[in-house]
């Protein structure tokens, strides 16, 4: 068999293919496309870098000879101008073909639906309906919900919280943001932030926190 | 009548009248006439001869049919196509995308291969398309109330 795979490495690959063929050194139908096929994925796998040119004009080339041999079944067109167009001016012999003895059937029946089935697909499908879910649709009125709020003096909070700061910090100036809050709850660490940033705006403090979730710590600015 | 015989024989699915009309090279009415000597040949068999003024069709009775149909290939149309007829059959007119509401995307497909066999005609009125079973659905199951 002919090493398509060495073949597609030649510049001229196409030409001296067709001009095999030609000469009668190749016989289309005696290539194994599907194991030139195979033979083409493990020389891929092999291949220690992607070189896209020579895989590209192995395909290439199995599919002239795929052309050939449906050329030659005649399923493919019978006018020399087609063939010129793919083949480059060279026309493929047409081998003659044995004419192969076939089961004509004398009718091919594809089976009525009878007014029972149609009854019992009515039948089906509305209990199909029946059984579907109501979709709800997420509805377009907006829903009042009254929140009960504490009024909070801003200003008093964050004086309180600058006032703990003073209180608590060490000789550097440090203090944890956990030693700030008077109850571990959700109120008093969301208050006692927000007075926090307050005093960042003003100048009055730093923050830091090394990890996401983390300890943040407070410095103190000195005036 | 023997070709018109051979030809609903071996198209086994309704042929128009007109159509018979052109292969015996006879007037439709003739055509009627022949069909009706056939119908009567056949009363006696698991063969019936069915049409109206645009078909006619050669099939297997129903009594028949349920005990060989596994012997066929396959159906004429499939389950899914089926129950999206029946609904049609059943809310007639109605609108295609009421249909699709109900059996979902697919039936827009079995409403196009619904129509090439004849059984259904859709019908344009403004942006909306109606959908009604034909005559030829009628040669198929016979007139019904469902």
């Amino acid at each position: 068999m002919i090493d398509l795979l060495e073949l597609a490495r030649e510049p001229s690959w196409k030409a001296m293919l067709l001009e095999m063929v030609r000469r009668g050194e190749i016989d289309p139908w005696d290539v194994d496309l599907e194991r030139l096929a195979t033979l083409f994925i493990q020389r891929i796998k092999e291949m220690r870098r992607l070189e896209l040119r020579v895989p590209a004009n192995v395909i290439l080339a199995a599919s002239i000879l795929l052309r050939l041999k449906v050329y030659s079944l005649g399923f493919w067109g019978t006018e020399e101008e087609k063939a010129e167009e793919v083949f480059g001016g060279f026309t493929p012999e047409i081998p003659e073909i044995q004419e192969i003895d076939a089961f004509i059937p004398s009718r091919i029946v594809m089976r009525r639906v009878t007014l029972e089935e149609l009854i019992q697909a009515l039948e089906e499908v509305m209990e199909f309906e029946k059984r579907k879910r109501p979709r709800t649709r997420p509805s377009s009125r907006v829903m009042e919900i009254e929140v009960e709020i504490e009024p909070l003096d801003v200003s008093a909070l964050v004086n309180e919280v600058l006032s703990r700061v003073k209180a608590l910090a060490d000789p550097k100036g440090w203090v944890l943001f956990s030693e700030l809050l008077l109850e571990r709850d959700a109120i008093n660490v969301v208050r006692t932030l927000i007075a926090l940033l307050h005093l960042v705006y003003e100048g009055k403090v730093r923050l830091l926190q090394d990890r996401l979730f983390g300890e943040i710590y407070v410095k103190m600015v000195r005036p | 009548m023997k070709l018109i015989e051979a030809a609903l024989f071996i198209a086994s699915r309704p042929l128009s009248i007109d159509e018979l009309s052109n292969l015996c090279n006879s007037p439709r009415e003739e055509v009627l006439k022949e069909l009706r000597k056939l119908k009567k040949r056949y009363e006696d068999s698991a063969i019936e001869i069915v049409y109206n003024d645009e078909e006619a069709w050669m099939r297997l009775r129903d009594e028949y049919l349920k005990k060989v149909s596994h012997l066929a290939f396959k159906s004429q149309i499939s389950r899914p196509v089926l129950r999206t007829l029946a609904l049609i059959a059943k809310l007639q007119p109605i609108k295609r995308s009421e249909i699709a509401k109900m059996r979902g995307g697919r039936a827009y497909e079995h409403i196009k291969r619904l129509e090439e066999l004849g059984l259904v005609k859709s019908e344009k009125k403004g942006r909306t398309v109606i959908l009604r079973t034909t005559k030829r659905f009628e040669l198929y199951f016979g007139k019904l109330e469902i």
